[in-house]
Formats: C-alpha cells, sequence, structure tokens
C-alpha cells in the first residue's frame, strides 16, 4: 500500500468549486487500484491517495491534478 | 432570447470533448468541439482525457462566443454520466460540476445514448422512431415504449464502429472512414460469416475472419468492401426486424457510424419498402458532439430531472433503458 498526501493551495479563490467538483471522485478510480479521499483545508486542497503500486498512484495524481488544472482555466471564464 | 431556458453541454465520453448551448425554443446555440483521434492505435482513455483536460476551457469559450452569451445566462450546466470510459467521463463531469457550483446552477445527468437519439428527433422533427445507434462503443436498436427506451437488439460482442475501426488500424489504413473510402474501390465481394441471432449482431468473428483474409493476400480494397457491406447488411437486417415488430413509421440512424453513406442508403432502401420513412441527421450532429448532451438536459431540466453534485457520479456502463424519459408523451396513449 502506498500512501501519498497532496495539498495543493489555490490562489484563484476555486478551491470551493475545486473541492466540490472532485468530491464525487473520492473513494474509488478508474480500476480500482488507486482510492483517494477529498477534503478541504482553507485555501488547500487536500487530496489523500492510497494506491497498489506505483504505478497506479503516477496516474491517480496526474488524473486529480489535471482536472483541478482544467477547472481552473474553465473557472476563469467564468469570472471574466 | 428573453423567456427562454438555455442549457450548457459538456460532452466527453470518449474521443471527443463537445460543449454545446441549446434553448427551449430547441435553438442550438453552439456546438465546438475538439477530438482526440490516434490513427495507428484506439483510444487511450488516459492519453484522451488528459486531451479533454487540456482543452476544456477553449472549447467553452469558443462556444459561449459562437452563442452570443454570458455563462451567467446558462440556466442549467449538463454533462455526460454515461455510457464511455470513465477517466474521459470523469474529465467533463468535474468541469460541469464546478461550473454548477460556481453559478450556482442546477446540474444535469445526461446518458450519451439517450442525447444521440433527442439530438436526432430535434433534427428530423420525427417524434416516435424506431433507432439504429451505431458508433465505435455502441450498436444497438431501441425504439420508445412505455416511458422509455427499450433495447430491442444489440452487439453481442463488439460495436460496429468498433469492428470497422479495429480492422481498419490492423491492416494500416486506419480508422473509419478508411475503410468505406476504400470499400468504394474493390472490386470483388469475398463472403464473411455474419451472425445475426434475433435482433442480436455479433461482430468479431467477422473481424476475425476479415484480418485472417487480410493475411493470405486479398485486396484490401475488397476486403474493406466485404467488410462494409456485411456489417451494414446485418445493421439493417435487425433494423428492419425492429421496424416490422413495432409498426411504427419513422426510423432513425444515429451514432458515429450514421455518417456511412452506404449504411445510409441501405437503411433508407429497407424503410421505403416497409412504407416508412427516413431521415438524414446533419453530420455535425452525428458524431459525440455537447449540443446533444445540452438540448437533452434541457428537456431533464424542464422536467425537474436534475441531480445534487455531490451524487453525480459517472456511470461508464449507462444503458439507455435506465433512463426515464417523460418529454415524450406515450404513444400507445395518444
Amino acid at each position: 500500500m502506498h500512501p501519498c498526501a497532496l495539498r495543493v493551495r489555490i490562489r484563484s479563490g476555486s478551491s470551493d468549486a475545486i473541492y466540490r467538483a472532485l468530491l464525487p471522485e473520492s473513494g474509488v478510480l478508474p480500476g480500482q487500484r488507486s482510492r483517494v479521499q477529498v477534503s478541504l483545508d482553507g485555501d488547500e486542497l487536500v487530496l489523500d491517495f492510497e494506491a497498489d503500486d506505483t504505478v497506479a498512484m503516477r496516474a491517480a495524481v496526474n488524473a486529480f491534478l489535471r482536472w483541478v488544472s482544467a477547472i481552473e482555466r474553465v473557472l476563469e471564464r467564468a469570472s471574466a | 432570447m428573453r423567456g427562454e431556458v438555455i442549457c450548457l453541454g459538456i460532452e466527453s465520453s470518449a474521443h471527443t470533448f463537445g460543449v454545446g448551448v441549446a434553448t427551449s425554443s430547441g435553438r442550438i446555440l453552439a456546438n465546438e468541439l475538439a477530438v482526440y483521434r490516434p490513427v495507428d492505435s484506439g483510444i487511450h482513455p488516459r492519453e484522451a482525457a488528459q486531451h479533454h483536460a487540456s482543452v476544456a476551457h477553449e472549447v467553452l469559450e469558443r462556444a459561449l462566443e459562437r452563442a452570443g452569451i454570458g455563462l451567467r445566462e446558462v440556466d442549467a450546466v449538463a454533462f455526460t454520466a454515461g455510457p464511455g470510459l470513465g477517466p474521459c467521463l470523469r474529465t467533463g463531469a468535474t468541469v460541469a460540476r464546478a461550473l454548477a457550483y460556481r453559478l450556482n446552477r442546477p446540474l444535469v445527468a445526461v446518458n450519451h445514448g439517450v442525447a444521440h437519439i433527442e439530438i436526432g428527433r430535434l433534427s428530423t422533427g420525427f417524434r416516435d422512431p424506431v433507432v439504429l445507434y451505431v458508433a465505435g462503443g455502441n450498436t444497438l436498436v431501441t425504439t420508445h415504449n412505455a416511458g422509455r427506451y427499450r433495447i430491442l437488439g444489440e452487439t453481442l460482442d463488439i460495436a460496429a464502429g468498433n469492428c470497422l475501426d479495429a480492422f481498419g488500424i490492423k491492416v494500416g489504413i486506419g480508422p473509419m472512414p478508411a475503410p468505406e473510402l476504400l470499400a468504394s474501390r474493390g472490386e470483388r465481394y469475398v463472403p464473411l460469416p455474419m451472425k445475426v441471432k434475433g435482433m442480436d449482431v455479433s461482430f468479431s468473428g467477422l473481424l476475425t475472419r476479415a484480418l485472417s483474409l487480410a493475411r493470405t493476400g486479398h485486396r484490401v480494397e475488397d476486403l474493406c468492401l466485404s467488410l462494409t457491406e456485411a456489417v451494414y447488411s446485418m445493421l439493417t437486417e435487425v433494423l428492419e426486424r425492429a421496424l416490422a415488430l413495432t409498426g411504427k413509421k419513422e426510423v432513425l440512424v444515429v451514432g458515429g457510424l450514421a455518417r456511412s453513406r452506404r449504411l445510409s442508403e441501405m437503411v433508407s432502401r429497407m424503410v421505403g419498402l416497409h412504407g416508412a420513412s427516413f431521415r438524414q441527421i446533419p453530420d455535425d450532429l452525428l458524431g459525440d458532439n455537447g449540443a446533444m448532451i445540452a438540448w437533452t438536459g434541457l428537456l431533464m431540466y424542464l422536467h425537474g430531472m436534475t441531480v445534487p453534485i455531490e451524487e453525480s457520479r459517472v456511470r461508464p456502463r449507462y444503458r439507455i433503458d435506465e433512463v426515464e424519459v417523460p418529454w415524450m408523451a406515450d404513444p400507445s396513449r395518444s
């Protein structure tokens, strides 16, 4: 079991929207070789990963960070 | 646009990331997309999802510009809940949830197959068709009955589009439309095993045989001709059985493979023999697209079928008969 915790400080003011958008993805990920718990600590998004191996870990981390990035760029447009 | 309800729709079930805008008067204000399509392999879900995440904001931007609206004018946000590839679906879903939350608008979870049907009905004016849904990942025959789109027949193994794409990729000509383009240069029809069981079809044996013939020196053009004729004949046959059984008068073919001129020609001829009508859906609404999600999302929203963000998980195996379709008055009762 490989645990990995990421704390991502969201500077754009979108931490609550990102948190809500990712929360339904908690628990189970494609292939079920990894699991994640999503929580919010102020303006920091906390992602607690657990994976069966480091390959699955990397895939899960990549997926979540990509979604954070996509959401931030989309929400920039929402504020414009 | 005063008085109209506006729905934003996000599609990301497989190779296409699409954003559409639909209004309650049936107007499609925008239908923008970006497609990830490798020519030498099938779709890798994670790479496709990576593509979608990187283009989401710009496709959204294009759609809003095309529609001439701001996000504040959107009344509901719809997304493809399924069926499709997990990582791809999740990319559109997370973006849609974030937008719904930020804009404080309801979220609508749309079934991709139902969306293909509904945009088909909108664009052709057909009210109660028998539908052949043929795409890379789906093949089924359906019609509305007792409140839902019922599955009358489907593939027992792979989808028709998958069969043709896989053949093209493995023989080195690339996925559709390459096999169909080469079929027009075919000179000889090579008999292939067509497997139709009731209203179900099976393509994997057909694909295996075609590939093994490709290795024994048959012209690839002849095999493309033979394979496409076989696949389209099988599809036309099950569609005909459904039409004869239901006695309905309208027929649609939806999904990416509906772009095939040859399939449309076969279906059109068959439909004519039964005294029913067939209409071709415009190309830009046949492949995966955001407009169909926006339109179907709108129909669902107007019927109160929204979902709380925390309950909006994607459903990679979502079947069309799991969806209530209250906006179609039950024809048997009218």
